[in-house]
C-alpha cells in the first residue's frame, strides 16, 4: 500500500446517508468502493468504463491507464448522454453541455494540469466552503469521495438541457480519510 | 470413421478459438485508428518505442504528485527529432503505480523542456495498420507547426 499525501485530497466513507436527487448521481453513488486490481488482471467494470470512453487499454492500473475520464463516460451514457470525443482524458470533459460559474451537486468538474488532469463529479462542500467533496474514479485506485482544496477545480459543466439554476451546493459532512492518488 | 471425423472437429475447434482473440484485437485496433490520428497530428513527437526502464521520482516541493519517468528505445520515428533513445515524464498522485510494459508501442509526446505525456490514450498498439495510419497523417502535418492542442 503506497504511502499517500495528508491533504490535498481526503477520501470519504460510503456515502449510505447522503440522498441526491440528480439522477446521475444515483448512478455515481452507486459505483463507490469499484477498484483496480494490481498487476495485468483488471476490475471487468473499469473495462466497461474504458469501453464508454472508447479507450482501448487493457489494465486498470498505472498512470498511462488513468481512468477518471472513462467513469464519468460510463455514468453519463447511462443516463443517455453522449461522452465527449476522447472521453477517456480528463481535459476533453470541458467540452461536455454547457460550462457554469459556480459548482452545484451533481456537476461535473475538471482540474486542467500538464499532462492530463482530473475530472470528477461535484457532491458538496465543507462548511466554509474551501473544499470541495468530489466523487471520482481512479481516486486512490477506485471510485470514491475524496475532499479536494476548490481553487484546484478551474471548470464545471453540467449537461446542456440541465436547469443549472435549481443546483444547489450542500454541504458534505461525512467524516473524511486520509486519501491518495488519482490522474 | 471417427478419426476422419476427429480432425475437422479439431480444425473447427481451433478456428473458433483463433476467431475469438482475433475478433478482440481487430475491435481494440479499431478503436485506436479512431484517435491515433489527432494524437499524431496534435502533438510533436511520435514514434515506435520499446520502453526499457521507468523510474519513480519523488518532488520534495510538491507533496500530492510525483514524477514517473519512462526510458525506452526509439524503434522508429513517425514525427519529430530522430533519436536512439528517449525519456519522458507522467506527472501522477503520489502513490500511482508505475507499470513497465516493454511490448513495442507507438507514443505520441508532448515537448516543453523535455517530453512529456499528454494524458490517457497517449499510446497504441505498434501494429502494421496503426503505423502506416500515423505515418500517412503525418505528412499532412506542417513542420512549421506550434500548436498542438493535446499539449495544451
Amino acid at each position: 500500500m503506497p504511502k499517500l499525501p495528508t491533504s490535498q485530497a481526503t477520501k470519504v466513507a460510503a456515502p449510505d446517508a447522503f440522498v441526491t436527487t440528480v439522477p446521475w448521481m444515483k448512478t455515481a453513488f452507486a459505483e463507490v468502493g469499484q477498484s483496480e486490481v494490481k498487476g495485468l488482471k483488471a476490475n471487468s467494470r473499469i473495462l466497461e468504463y474504458f469501453k464508454a470512453s472508447k479507450f482501448w487499454g487493457t489494465d486498470d492500473s498505472g498512470g498511462k491507464n488513468a481512468w477518471c475520464g472513462s467513469f464519468v463516460a460510463w455514468v453519463v451514457k447511462k443516463h443517455g448522454y453522449d461522452p465527449v470525443k476522447s472521453g477517456y482524458r480528463a481535459r476533453e470533459w470541458k467540452n461536455f453541455g454547457k460550462q457554469i460559474d459556480t459548482p452545484i451537486h451533481g456537476a461535473i468538474a475538471i482540474k486542467s494540469r500538464k499532462g492530463g488532469g482530473h475530472v470528477a463529479f461535484v457532491v458538496g462542500k465543507n462548511h466554509d466552503g474551501k473544499y470541495l467533496y468530489m466523487l471520482g474514479g481512479n481516486q486512490s485506485d477506485q471510485v470514491s469521495i475524496a475532499r479536494y482544496p476548490a481553487d484546484v477545480w478551474d471548470t464545471f459543466v453540467v449537461p446542456s438541457n440541465y436547469d443549472s439554476e435549481k443546483g444547489t451546493l450542500p454541504i458534505y459532512t461525512k467524516k473524511a480519510t486520509i486519501a491518495g492518488s488519482e490522474a | 470413421m471417427k478419426k476422419y471425423l476427429f480432425i475437422p472437429i479439431s480444425i473447427m475447434l481451433a478456428a473458433c478459438q483463433t476467431s475469438q482473440v482475433t475478433s478482440d484485437d481487430v475491435e481494440r485496433v479499431d478503436s485506436q485508428k479512431q484517435f491515433l490520428s489527432q494524437a499524431v497530428m496534435e502533438t510533436p513527437y511520435s514514434a515506435v518505442v520499446k520502453h526499457t526502464r521507468v523510474e519513480v521520482v519523488e518532488l520534495p516541493e510538491d507533496k500530492f504528485n510525483s514524477k514517473h519517468i519512462f526510458y525506452a528505445d526509439v524503434i522508429d520515428t513517425i514525427r519529430g527529432q530522430v533519436l536512439e533513445n528517449i525519456s519522458y515524464t507522467m506527472l501522477v498522485e503520489l502513490g500511482e503505480e508505475a507499470i513497465l510494459d516493454t511490448k513495442p508501442v507507438i507514443i505520441t509526446l508532448c515537448k516543453d523542456d523535455g517530453y512529456y505525456w499528454p494524458g490517457t490514450g497517449a499510446q497504441f498498439s505498434a501494429n502494421k495498420s496503426l503505423l502506416k495510419i500515423a505515418k500517412q497523417n503525418v505528412k499532412t502535418t506542417g513542420s512549421d507547426q506550434t500548436n498542438f492542442s493535446d499539449c495544451d
